[in-house]
């Protein structure tokens, strides 16, 4: 699960010498928040965000409002973008938790691919979000069981055993420590089977130390 | 896997084109050579244009990237890629997109390298140019495209120049070219119209495997259903620079709304179903000019539905219910395509079954034609060097019964218009016998009698350079009257009109020069001129391969019907596997100058199967995308023709040659094994493991269009 499988590939980039005006209608029109501003053979250049084209009217020669319409029509995307040195971007070999490390570090909503110099992609917040449902196995049917285990090793295999002994299928499954106690771990499992919730929870239960918290039906 | 999410900004396509309307300005006016287009294609999606040629394909393409000359322009309608509207805009930045993120492949791929320049180099510029990329870093990244595209030996094609490889090579340099930037869409205007049906659908395999890796929305241009039904998620049907047609692939071949789209349907023989329910109903009249389209709907000339509201109103593309179908056509709910008569007045050949007759008109036996060829070093120039030929033809033997149609099919280089030209005389057999009526034909056509070469006559694939452009095609079609004194002088006008005829050409064509004929109207010349001094034997070399697939299945009727009327007997070459087995009695596979199987049209399309006619059947794009093909695949390049493998020539490159409990035996000549009378298949391979082998293709349902 690398970057490059992930990202959104041909993203909506933008020229240097754009102007502001045009790219703020082009990011509401392709509806996205970040735009990488490419040169030749999309080179990484600069990103434009939302909050870049908040432009402080400090920043401004005048604050006559004739003056500001003339002055922000003839301003470029160049003279207002975070430079390219700046711009915090990820390798299109990189692991998608270390993309969401960086920008979980860096308090950023998206990160330009690169592939050398090369803008190949974008990865966004939204990205990992749809990632996080795909691994989860979202919006089909199937029984989505929660189970408490405690924290130590050969416990995943127990339950996996039990699962296969009564020949359901494992659509997806994913697991973390319990944050309120340590000594457990909480993990979540997806499965395929024509049973009710009731065997379910109660197969499950009957292995030892292993708790079912939640179940529910996943349409 | 359902899509749990689906972003707003996914939903953008690539390419937006809106009502796109492009012209050229010409004296005393301009021509609206394309109206009213209007298509998307999101990422990873491969939308086909089809349409016969001038209906604005490639028009439509040219538009997209600014490309339509000096006198062209868009007139209405956007062109939107990525969101923004390329119409309008500078030339600079257009020419940055059309680097960094739209790329073209076309058909002739020698018009997109540079013959001076070697192909590593070329390739390089593109990365150290626009990326400033390193030069080694370039030549790995290059490498690993040619990879990629399959390229054999890839290191080495680097330092190779472009006519060092083969033509289906070319291609595949071109289209890794084209994916070195990684471009957003990918515009491909027939890229394998001049390729081999082998080597095609490698190239198709390649396109649809680099459309799921690379997520690149891809526009492709084409003539044939065949490939649209192989490559395409959507499809459009182009007629007359109007889109009249648009739905996803399934959709389009299940239950094609316009009656132009269900015309074409009709018109393209099919492998796979049985001879009798793939007859050809041509399209009447032909595709209007820009400037001469008719007012309400531009179909309604040539259409069977045609009622009063067609001619008068302009139909408007608009949507079916319940599905993705978009169609042009005020009526397409009422028209049922199952039940589609064809016209009365059309005749239809081919249905009565001929009779049989054993007398043998040709016959063939060993037949070699050597070409001697010249080395380059100092003994060759005294000629004390070893003599090297060209074997392009090698112990070819068949019989053709007299009224009957022999196919040759394979693919380009394989000999089949040397052995034709050998019959014919333009070339000296080296050894063999030839026996036409009994008459030796291996000399060459100058020491030929008269009469002889009056019974032996050709048709070729392109009637452009075979017809003197300033006799008209009165003087074209008498002249082999006259030659032969077929008949008086005095008469000879009124055979050329009964010829014209019979061409469905009518008698003002009598004084027309070849340049004022449409492509399919000087191949009815051609034939016309053939057919006049009465020959027992025609030679057809693709004559309908050049031509759009409405004209190539009247031209096919047409020949069918000359065929029932004179009893003529036909060899008919062809690299098109379904029309053969359409048109012809007895099919001979050729590979390599060699035969390599040889019988009745029914036996050769089932099995058993030399394996060479297996890859040959699995390899041809069939118009159905729900029909299951089996996928074999030729390794490698056609070896030369100056040092054939020894043996069969077919093993270095055979898919079957594990079959045999030891391969080695594929280096010495394979038995001819007979599978009927009539039916050779010249193999190691047993027959009964060759009939084990499961068909190349099948069939599910019944097609609606047969």
């Amino acid at each position: 699960m690398l970057v490059k499988d992930y990202m959104s590939r041909h993203p909506f980039m933008l020229e240097e010498d754009s102007s502001i005006v045009e790219a703020q209608s082009y990011m509401s029109e392709v509806h996205v928040r970040h735009l990488p501003v490419v040169g030749d053979g999309k080179r990484l250049l600069g990103l434009i965000t939302r909050e870049t084209l908040m432009i402080e009217p400090g920043s401004l020669d005048s604050l006559n409002v004739w003056e500001i319409t003339r002055y922000l029509s003839g301003m470029k995307v160049k003279k207002i973008m975070i430079k390219a040195r700046d711009v915090i971007t990820v390798d299109e070999t990189a692991a998608i938790e270390d993309a969401a490390l960086l920008m979980i570090e860096n308090k950023i909503g998206c990160l330009p691919v690169l592939s050398g110099r090369v803008v190949v992609g974008m990865m966004t917040q939204e990205d990992l979000l749809v990632q996080l449902c795909r691994l989860l196995v979202t919006r089909r049917p199937g029984l989505r069981v929660s189970v408490s285990m405690p924290d130590k090793p050969g416990e995943t295999k127990k339950l996996m055993a039990c699962v296969e002994k009564q020949g359901w299928e494992i659509q997806s499954m994913g697991g973390m420590p319990d944050l309120r106690d340590d000594t457990r771990y909480s993990t979540m499992v997806k499965i395929i089977a024509d049973v009710s919730m009731e065997d379910v929870q109660e197969t499950i239960n009957q292995i030892e130390g292993h708790e079912v918290r939640d179940i529910r039906e996943t349409q | 896997m359902a899509e749990p999410t689906r972003r707003k900004s996914e939903d953008i396509p690539v390419l937006d084109i809106e009502n796109l309307a492009v012209a050229y300005k010409v004296r005393g006016g301009e021509v609206e050579a394309v109206q009213n287009i209007t298509l998307d294609i999101k990422k990873g999606e491969s939308h086909g244009i089809v349409g016969e040629s001038g209906c604005g394909k490639s028009t439509c393409a040219w538009a997209i990237i600014n490309f339509l000359g000096a006198n062209g322009y868009v007139k209405r309608g956007s062109i939107k890629f990525q969101g923004k509207n390329l119409v309008g805009k500078k030339g600079e930045e257009l020419r940055r997109l059309r680097g960094d993120q739209i790329a073209m492949v076309y058909q002739d791929p020698m018009q997109s390298l540079n013959p001076s320049m070697l192909l590593g180099d070329q390739l390089k510029e593109v990365l150290t140019v626009h990326q400033g990329m390193s030069n080694s870093q370039a030549e790995k990244d290059c490498i690993r495209m040619l990879e990629k595209v399959q390229m054999p030996d890839a290191a080495n094609v680097m330092r190779r120049f472009p006519h060092q490889i083969s033509g289906g090579q070319q291609q595949r340099v071109v289209i890794a070219m084209a994916l070195l930037n990684n471009p957003a869409l990918l515009l491909m205007d027939e890229p394998t119209t001049a390729l081999d049906v082998t080597v095609e659908a490698a190239v198709l395999d390649l396109i649809a495997d680099l459309r799921k890796e690379f997520n690149t929305a891809i526009m492709y241009i084409t003539h044939d259903l065949g490939v649209v039904a192989r490559v395409s998620t959507k499809v459009g049907v182009m007629y007359a620079g109007e889109m009249v047609e648009r739905a996803t692939v399934e959709e389009l071949f299940k239950s094609p709304q316009h009656p132009y789209t269900q015309g074409l349907m009709r018109c393209v023989p099919k492998l796979g179903t049985d001879r009798s329910s793939s007859i050809l109903y041509p399209i009447p009249g032909r595709v209007p000019p820009p400037d001469g389209r008719p007012a309400g709907c531009v179909f309604w000339p040539r259409c069977d539905y045609v009622r009063k509201r067609c001619r008068e109103e302009r139909p408007k593309l608009r949507s079916i219910a319940g599905t993705e179908t978009w169609v042009r056509c005020h009526f397409s709910e009422d028209i049922d395509m199952g039940s589609w008569e064809p016209p009365e007045d059309l005749v239809v050949p081919g249905t009565v079954p001929k009779k049989e007759v054993d007398e043998t008109i040709l016959e063939v036996k060993g037949l070699k034609k050597y070409y001697r060829v010249r080395g380059n070093s100092l003994k060759d120039v005294f000629g004390m060097g070893e003599k090297q030929y060209v074997k392009a033809v090698e112990h070819a033997s068949f019989k053709v019964p007299r009224g009957k149609t022999l196919g040759i099919v394979g693919e380009s280089g394989c000999g089949k218009s040397t052995l034709v030209k050998t019959i014919i005389g333009l070339e000296h057999a080296t050894d063999g016998e030839a026996r036409f009526l009994g008459f030796d034909i291996t000399n060459s056509i100058s020491a030929r009698d008269r009469k002889l070469i009056q019974e032996l006559q050709m048709v070729f694939q392109n009637p452009d350079s075979t017809m003197n452009p300033s006799y008209t095609v009165g003087q074209q079609i008498a002249r082999p009257l006259k030659r032969f004194n077929v008949m008086p002088k005095e008469k000879i006008t009124d055979e050329v009109l009964r010829l014209l005829r019979s061409m469905r050409l009518g008698e003002k064509y009598y004084d027309r020069l070849p340049r004022q004929l449409s492509g399919g109207e000087k191949q009815r010349v051609g034939i016309a001129r053939a057919l006049a001094s009465h020959p027992d034997l025609i030679l057809c070399d693709e004559p309908v391969s050049a031509l759009d697939v409405s004209v190539q299945a009247a031209i096919i009727n047409l020949l069918l019907e000359i065929q029932e009327e004179f009893g003529t007997t036909l060899i008919f070459i062809s690299h098109d596997l379904s029309v053969t087995r359409f048109f012809s009695e007895y099919v001979c596979v050729m590979y390599l100058g060699q035969i390599m199987e040889l019988g009745p049209a029914e036996e050769i399309y089932a099995p058993p199967y030399h394996p060479y006619t297996e890859a040959l059947l699995s390899a041809v794009p069939i118009p159905d995308p729900t029909a299951k093909q089996k996928r074999v695949r030729l390794q490698g390049v056609v070896p030369s023709a100056i040092a054939p493998p020894s043996g069969c020539r077919l093993n270095t490159r055979c898919p079957r040659r594990e079959m045999l409990p030891d391969p080695d035996i594929c280096l010495t000549d394979p038995p001819w094994r007979e599978v009927h009378p009539g039916h050779h298949i010249y193999c190691h391979i047993p027959l009964d493991e060759l009939r084990k082998i499961d068909p190349v293709v099948s069939i599910k349902e019944v097609n609606h269009a047969g």
